[in-house]
């Protein structure tokens, strides 16, 4: 790319002159193109009024008259599209245009970048001549097809190579759609979305997007009553949050969706599909005063903090009456389960004791011994 | 992982006291059984005797241990006092290495009684007399440290003097365990005199 230079005591000509714009220009619209997604970058919105015909002869009809709102777009060129003042739609135009329209389908709008060539305004001393020394970077609006606007909205930018590029009919910018009533030859309604076809806006072409205070916001609208996904650190306590929710204007985020910087999730809808919890179990015999394994994989720090769960199942190992000392002496004696149990959310300790007793003094004659049981636990959770 | 026993005894005769099985781990070191025995007791055993209540046992004076029982194992579980490690050679319990086990039923003890009024020891009564020399033998007591203790020679019995700072109440229970290599480890609840 050129630029152009200027000496002292140099004669400027008019191509010095156009190489510097040309230079601006160029600058502009490569940014525009390579950083940039081209689309709607503010305002252009299809505002009506709403309207009745007066025709006495006939009963009124409401309609709406649409007017282009103030705005800026920016084309697959790079070039940009201003409105400095509300642009009215012309129904007369809109027929030119469509020439068999059909009532209650949706006709995109849009705006397409033109130059046109201005006279230069004269000059004290300088003989009044009629020069185009001027381009005015203007816009035309143009009705389209139904359907026409998804081909335009598919369009990348004009690559780098090919300079300002060649300007094509189909570089337009798409602001909306309208439809019409060809009985009054007048707007029935406008529209900012036609089935699953949406206004193009501007973008950013970024792979590393920094803020420079500690807060990152992402907005779906520019103001007003909006979603916003927002990353918040706080520099004194170390901890960083993600949000998402509503956001009313300025004011602050309501979460519906919060990842602190653990990773720690809360959010208020639900989980589709919900999460499913693993379970793990292990089962075996066990004795008296023994703790009860955990399943293999399961963290016992993880059990301890209560993210995973614990179920347990003791089952009592049956034994025959065999000799047992009863107060120091030996006797045939007779079992009888007393105790079979384990706190599982506690100590996880099995108690499990045989009340062994004669049976000719069933009641006076005893021992509890330590017993045996099987066991089944089941860990769940994530 | 298959199923294995593992099997907590008494180190200075590897007498089982108590079984518990689950999936099966690599032990392969000493370090490996010590942290098992941790994870299945914590800091000592504690055996339920009498109806309130409990014998402890301190964590060092045992071991845990992966026993190959696949032909033992209803018999073991049905019988966890009558069996001991099969100790050969180096082997000791705890060290990691697997064990077998083998019955112990050389003999087998008749009665356990206290002497004396105050008590000053507790006498163990056996069914065969252990022979011309006396054979090590346990007594852990509540509230003590295991006593270790010999057969009386040409006797059938083995007595344990208690600690004679040790006071015992008339009239309540105390709980008590015996432990002898070949003998079935033998629990009693008896009542001071």
């Amino acid at each position: 790319m050129l630029r152009p230079t200027f000496k002292e005591g140099q004669i400027l000509g008019a191509a010095d002159l156009n190489a510097q714009v040309e230079y601006e220009r160029k600058g502009s619209v490569f940014h525009e193109r390579t950083e940039h997604l081209w689309g709607v970058a503010q305002g252009l919105t299809l505002d009506t009024t709403q309207q009745k015909t007066t025709d006495p002869t006939k009963p009124p009809t409401k309609y709406v008259d649409v007017t282009l709102a103030p705005g800026r777009a920016v084309d697959r060129l790079g070039r940009s599209i201003l409105v400095t003042e509300g642009i009215p739609l012309d129904p007369d135009m809109f027929t030119q245009q469509i020439a068999s329209p059909t009532d209650g389908v949706l006709y995109p709008v849009f705006v397409q970048a033109i130059e046109v060539a201005r006279t230069g305004e004269t000059q004290p001393g300088k003989c009044s001549v009629s020069l185009e020394t001027r381009v005015e970077e203007s816009l035309q609006i143009a009705f389209g097809s139904p359907g026409e606007e998804i081909t335009v909205l598919d369009q990348a930018a004009v690559p780098v190579s090919e300079g300002f590029g060649t300007p094509a009919l189909s570089d337009k910018v798409l602001v909306g759609w309208v439809k019409f009533n060809t009985t009054i030859k007048k707007f029935d309604s406008v529209a900012t979305e036609s089935s699953t076809t949406r206004i193009r806006y501007v973008g950013v072409v970024a792979s590393d997007v920094v803020a420079g205070g500690g807060v990152l916001t992402l907005h779906t609208r520019p103001e007003g009553a909006r979603f916003a996904v927002a990353i918040t650190e706080n520099s004194l306590t170390g901890k960083c949050t993600l949000e998402f929710g509503k956001q009313d204007g300025n004011g602050p985020v309501v979460p519906v969706l919060t990842v602190d910087e653990k990773g720690n999730i809360e959010y208020k809808g639900t989980l589709t599909p919900a999460p499913l919890s693993k379970t793990l179990a292990e089962s075996g015999v066990i004795s008296d005063g023994i703790k009860v394994p955990l399943p293999p994989e399961v963290d016992e720090d993880k059990v301890n903090q209560g993210t995973i769960r614990l179920h347990a199942h003791l089952t009592p190992i049956p034994q025959a009456p065999k000799n047992v000392l009863i107060g120091g002496a030996l006797i045939l004696a007779y079992p009888l389960v007393t105790r079979c149990v384990v706190d599982i959310a506690g100590d996880r300790v099995v108690h499990c004791q045989v009340r062994w007793y004669d049976p000719a003094n069933p009641t006076t004659k005893f021992v509890d011994l330590p017993g045996l049981c099987s066991y089944t636990v089941f860990a769940t959770g994530k | 992982m298959p199923s294995a026993l593992y099997g907590i005894s008494f180190t200075d005769t590897g007498n089982l006291l108590a079984v518990c099985s689950f999936e099966k781990q690599t032990l392969t070191k000493k370090e490996d059984a010590d942290a098992l025995l941790k994870k299945l007791i914590g800091d000592k055993l504690q055996i339920a005797i009498g109806d309130v209540g409990v014998l402890e046992i301190s964590a060092t004076r045992v071991a845990a241990d992966l026993i190959d029982a696949k032909q033992d194992f209803e018999r073991v579980v049905s019988n966890v006092y009558g069996y001991r490690l099969k100790l050969g050679g180096n082997d000791k319990p705890g060290d990691g290495n697997d064990k077998v086990v083998e019955p112990a039923k050389s003999n087998f003890v008749t009665n356990i009684k206290f002497n004396g009024s105050p008590a000053t020891e507790v006498q163990v009564d056996l069914k065969e007399q252990e022979g011309p020399f006396g054979k090590d033998a346990f007594l852990v007591f509540e509230g003590l440290d295991p006593i270790k203790g010999k057969t009386t020679p040409n006797a059938k019995d083995a007595k344990f003097p208690l600690d004679p700072t040790l006071v015992l109440k008339s009239g309540e229970f105390y709980r008590m365990l015996f432990i002898k290599d070949d003998v079935p480890v033998s629990a009693a609840f008896l009542k001071a005199p």
